[in-house]
């Protein structure tokens, strides 16, 4: 199992120099993957995405100029922010609720990976497959996969030791491997 | 094979194929709100951080919570800047509007000045056609920059009214056939009263 877990342990700062530069060019490097930790994290698109502002934000405003800015940091922002947002959706419930009747309607693209072509219905089962993950093991996963943080970071980013995110990280594979793969798995 | 090794082995297939899947680039607009968000906020710094859960789509929530001179004084400072640049693109279209349509690029003036050529210039000191060289209409988009709950204010007929207040940008895309663009970005403000029952 050590091939499993083996791979991006090391810390890997995002190196943000000063200026607004530098921000805007992580941005456009890191974007989708913050995106789609703040997809995970809320409702609907136009949340995901105000969250994303929000938590992008708070840490550009608050880090001073020369700072390394973790990638924990981030993630831990946008779940705070999303957390925050969560506590309002009851008191706008309604406006929420127009939100994704407008996503409906308008027929936003809502799929949380790039679409390439050849392997289109592959992906598509991967994503509806990570969907159907119980929340907790999807912010596990995608924290691990696509935000490339240490088992200790994700701990840290969600508030659980480092071995609970380790445990809920393999949960979510097995998971995975048996919603994509139901028969092979009873057999 | 070990049923254990195979196990093992299926999720480490299955992780490899996860890590091939790339998020889904971050949409344009979103970079461009951000970015407008970003330009809007002084920098980077150990003020005022954001109010948690605040639904604030790109200013400083802090900014609005400061006294009200201050906070005018930097609305006014935020939103000239974008109008001062949007008023230019419009002189700009304006004069190109005046122009003859044969495309002879004179303007007959009132006072007889006689005819005023206007003519555009490549880098390379070439002529430009004016009809080939035509911004269209291309993306309009309205972004909801952010919302204020004034509270309960006075009108001026002495009328009580809960005053919300919607700022938006409206960006509107143009482009010409040869690849460029121009966007015009133009600060909104709506502002809703409802009224309200005093005792």
């Amino acid at each position: 199992m050590a091939a499993l877990y083996g791979k991006n342990e090391s810390t890997c700062p995002m190196s943000i120099e000063s200026g607004a530069t530098p921000w805007r060019q992580l941005l456009a490097k890191e974007g989708g993957r913050l995106l789609l930790f703040a997809r995970q994290q809320t409702r609907s698109e136009a949340d995901a995405q105000d969250v994303l502002q929000e938590a992008f934000l708070r840490i550009w405003k608050s880090k001073p100029d020369s700072a390394a800015v973790h990638p924990g940091e981030v993630y831990t922002a946008i779940r705070r922010t999303a957390v925050d947002l969560g506590r309002q959706i009851d008191r706008r419930g309604l406006r929420e609720a127009k939100t994704v009747a407008m996503d409906q309607a308008e027929g936003v693209h809502l799929s949380w990976f790039d679409r390439k072509t050849e392997q289109d219905e592959r992906r598509a089962a991967l994503e509806s497959a990570i969907r159907k993950l119980p929340g907790d093991q999807q912010e596990v996963l995608i924290l691990k996969i696509w935000g490339n943080l240490t088992f200790d970071d994700i701990g840290k980013a969600l508030g659980l030791s480092a071995n609970t995110a380790a445990s809920r990280y393999r949960y979510s594979l097995t998971t995975l491997r048996r919603i994509l793969n139901p028969k092979q798995i009873q057999t | 094979m070990n049923p254990q090794h195979e196990a093992s082995d299926d999720l480490s297939r299955l992780e490899a194929e996860l890590t091939s899947l790339e998020p889904e680039s971050l949409p344009e607009l979103l970079q461009e709100r951000i970015e407008l968000a970003m330009a809007g906020r002084d920098g980077p710094d150990q003020a005022d951080v954001a109010s948690p859960g605040l639904k604030s789509i790109g200013a400083d929530p802090a900014f609005y919570k400061s006294e009200p001179g201050f906070r005018r004084s930097r609305l006014v400072r935020f939103l000239l800047a974008p109008s001062a640049a949007a008023a230019l693109v419009v002189l700009t279209l304006a004069v190109l509007f005046l122009r003859d349509p044969s495309g002879n690029g004179s303007v007959d003036t009132e006072e007889g000045l006689g005819e005023l050529q206007i003519v555009d210039m490549e880098p390379d000191g070439s002529f430009i056609d004016p009809n080939v060289a035509t911004f269209s209409p291309g993306r309009t988009q309205t972004i909801l920059f952010d919302i204020i709950d004034d509270g309960i204010v006075w009108t001026s007929e002495n009328e009580a009214v809960r005053q919300i207040r919607y700022l938006f940008v409206e960006s509107v895309s143009l482009q010409n056939p040869d690849g460029s663009t121009l966007r015009i970005d133009t600060p909104i403000e709506e502002v809703f009263q409802e009224p309200v029952e005093t005792f």
